[in-house]
């Protein structure tokens, strides 16, 4: 059964059947030829699979994405990035990155995160003499904030599908979040010196002191979001909701960049990506059910033990699968179908699941601005109108850099586990 | 045949716009809880429920929608590789694959539906039946879309290949996935 599984779901993503179709459809072919169950176990477990409270904060946050892109937040908080950091040599590819860190704070996506500060900073850094490769690569790789520092979707579904605490994730988030933002800082700084590049990019640059009053109101949102889920005030589901309305509040009312006649699109387009989403997470529901039946975890569990002597050679493997996986895979599907499995066999070498979490994100993050696939690379590529085969080349040093943060995160937890620990 | 095709872009469409329109309606429900509970002091628990449902709903509703626009998320490096022809075949195949799993859905969610009409959901008294019949109806619903979408790439697949061998040099651009689509949102 579980070679069955395993191997119907590569062959069938091998060949461009959707990634939920995909693994309902290895399910099925596991359940009809390989065990006594009836197909009525389908519908049940993908519905108990969606129907759960903490879930929806998926859809919310993605709703509350598009309406931020939209609401003239990404422009106001780019300023204020640029007003902090936009003075030295690479200030502009400096900005990129604390801009997309800032807007992390308020979305739960790395696309959301690429369309919303890449649309106005990759333009931006090409006028400025940055080659555009160059530029689209940073924004590529900056975008990955996203989902690291929370509000993340993929932390919500590695907690939904592991059982572990959504908010210990969302604290243990942050850490990492900063440390991959500053060595990209100190990457894109290293990068413009040596190259020459970026010389002039203090230029139009707004005192701090009106750039933060300009975007205050945006700025206030992460305060709102994450103060409220960290002090206990909202559950992250209420919190997902609090935020679409505040959002709608600010794009219609306060910087009124965004109208009525706007919104039908908006909440058309973020129904059909949580939709997407929703139904990989309904489908791996299943397959992870028929995969806890047939005993994969303590399979592995007992592999892993005997082969890997201590922890350090485990998450080695695990962050040389992980990065394998994102290469191909879609985040949401690798981390739906292999938390459930990793997850068990990383406790038994007495690594904590919230830090796990982490790391797998992290990882998996990684592999979004990774060649040949990576759904970053091809929203940057879009925004930078350019063939997404063009950044190869300059992206080995943005990879290069990520992957040594992702090393001080794997082999130092205090990274992720110090602010929950200081808090809980 | 062909007359089928303008009515069912118009059920797609219809189920996309009422998948949005549930979409708001459960952001604004558990944005109603969030209130109840800061103004009355006590969150009302039958917006949790009823949220949970509309989402339920929302998920399955618009898979019609998201197949019809291509938004599945398929992993087609190895696909954009192959010859045209092949293209078309792994394109049937994907098809048919899709079906299977609609199929599932639609016959064994139907009978799940049937089983679970005498349990109540907790808190709303209402048969718990409302909630699953959103699979078979969502997945009944999707099979326009699933045609549609693959009239379409038939047809795109057809004309790359012809406008392809016309300029035979241009081959490395037409690897480039197209899943920028799918990541416009």
């Amino acid at each position: 059964m579980n070679a069955a599984l395993a191997f119907s779901l590569i062959f069938f993503f091998a060949i461009s059947v959707p990634v939920a179709i995909s693994i309902a459809l290895a399910s099925i072919f596991g359940i009809t030829f390989f065990s006594n169950l009836p197909l009525l176990v389908v519908p049940q477990k993908m519905f108990t699979g969606i129907d759960s409270f903490p879930l929806m904060a998926v859809p919310f946050f993605i709703l509350a994405g598009n309406l931020m892109t939209k609401g003239g937040i990404s422009h106001r908080l780019v300023d204020f990035a640029k007003s902090l950091v936009g003075g030295t040599q690479g200030g502009l590819a400096s900005t990129c990155v604390v801009a997309c860190m800032i807007f992390a704070a308020i979305s739960g996506s790395s696309i959301a995160t690429t369309f919303a500060i890449g649309s106005i900073l990759i333009p931006a850094m090409v006028k400025h003499g940055y080659p555009i490769t160059m530029a689209g690569s940073i924004q590529a790789s900056s975008a990955e904030l996203g989902v690291i520092i929370p509000p993340s979707v993929p932390l919500i579904l590695f907690a939904v599908s592991t059982e572990t605490s959504i908010t210990q994730l969302f604290l243990a988030g942050l850490g990492p979040g900063l440390l991959v933002a500053a060595s990209l800082i100190l990457m894109v700084q290293i990068w413009c010196r040596v190259k020459g590049y970026g010389k002039e990019d203090g230029d139009e640059r707004k005192p701090v002191v009106s750039s933060f009053l300009h975007a205050f109101w945006a700025l206030l949102m992460p305060v709102i979001i994450l103060g409220g889920i960290y002090g206990g005030v909202f559950t992250p589901t209420e919190a997902a909701a609090v935020a679409v309305f505040y959002a709608l509040i600010l794009g219609l009312f306060v910087y009124k960049e965004m109208t009525i006649e706007d919104l039908p699109d908006l909440f058309r387009g973020a129904a059909v990506t949580s939709g997407a989403v929703m139904v990989i997470i309904a489908a791996a529901a299943l397959f992870s059910f028929l995969i806890s039946l047939s005993g994969m975890p303590n399979a592995i569990g007992a592999w892993a033990q005997e082969t890997f002597d201590s922890s350090w050679t485990f998450l080695l493997t695990i962050n040389a699968l992980l990065f394998f996986v994102g290469m191909f895979v879609e985040t949401a599907a690798a981390i739906l179908v292999l938390a459930p499995i990793l997850t068990p066999v990383a406790m038994t070498f007495g690594i904590d699941p919230v830090h796990f979490g982490v790391v797998v994100v992290v990882n998996l993050a990684l592999g979004m601005f990774t060649p040949p696939l990576g759904v970053n690379l091809f929203a940057a590529a879009q925004v930078a109108d350019i063939p997404v085969q063009r950044m190869f080349k300059t992206l080995v040093i943005p990879v290069l850099t990520v992957v040594s943060a992702l090393m001080i995160i794997t082999y130092v937890p205090q990274v992720s586990l110090f602010l929950r620990d200081l808090i809980m | 045949m062909k007359k089928l095709l303008g009515p069912s872009e118009g059920l797609i469409r219809f189920t996309h716009n009422i998948g949005a329109i549930l979409l708001a309606v459960s952001a604004i429900l558990v944005f109603y809880q969030v209130i109840t509970r800061f103004v009355l002091g006590d969150a009302a628990a039958w917006s949790e429920v009823l949220a949970r449902a509309v989402i339920i709903w929302t998920v399955f509703l618009v898979l019609g929608p998201a197949i019809r626009l291509g938004r599945m998320i398929p992993i087609d490096a190895i696909r954009n590789l192959l010859p045209p022809t092949a293209q078309i075949w792994l394109i049937r195949f994907v098809t048919l694959a899709t079906a299977v799993v609609l199929f599932v859905l639609i016959w064994y969610g139907y009978k799940m539906t049937l089983r679970v009409m005498h349990q109540q959901v907790a808190m709303i008294n209402i048969s718990v039946a409302w909630f699953y019949v959103a699979l078979p109806i969502g997945a009944l619903l999707a099979i326009p879309g699933l045609v549609l979408a693959h009239i379409d790439a038939e047809a795109i697949t057809k004309f790359k290949h012809r406008s392809s061998s016309d300029t035979p040099s241009e081959t490395t651009d037409d690897a480039t996935p197209d899943s920028s689509e799918e990541a416009a949102q």
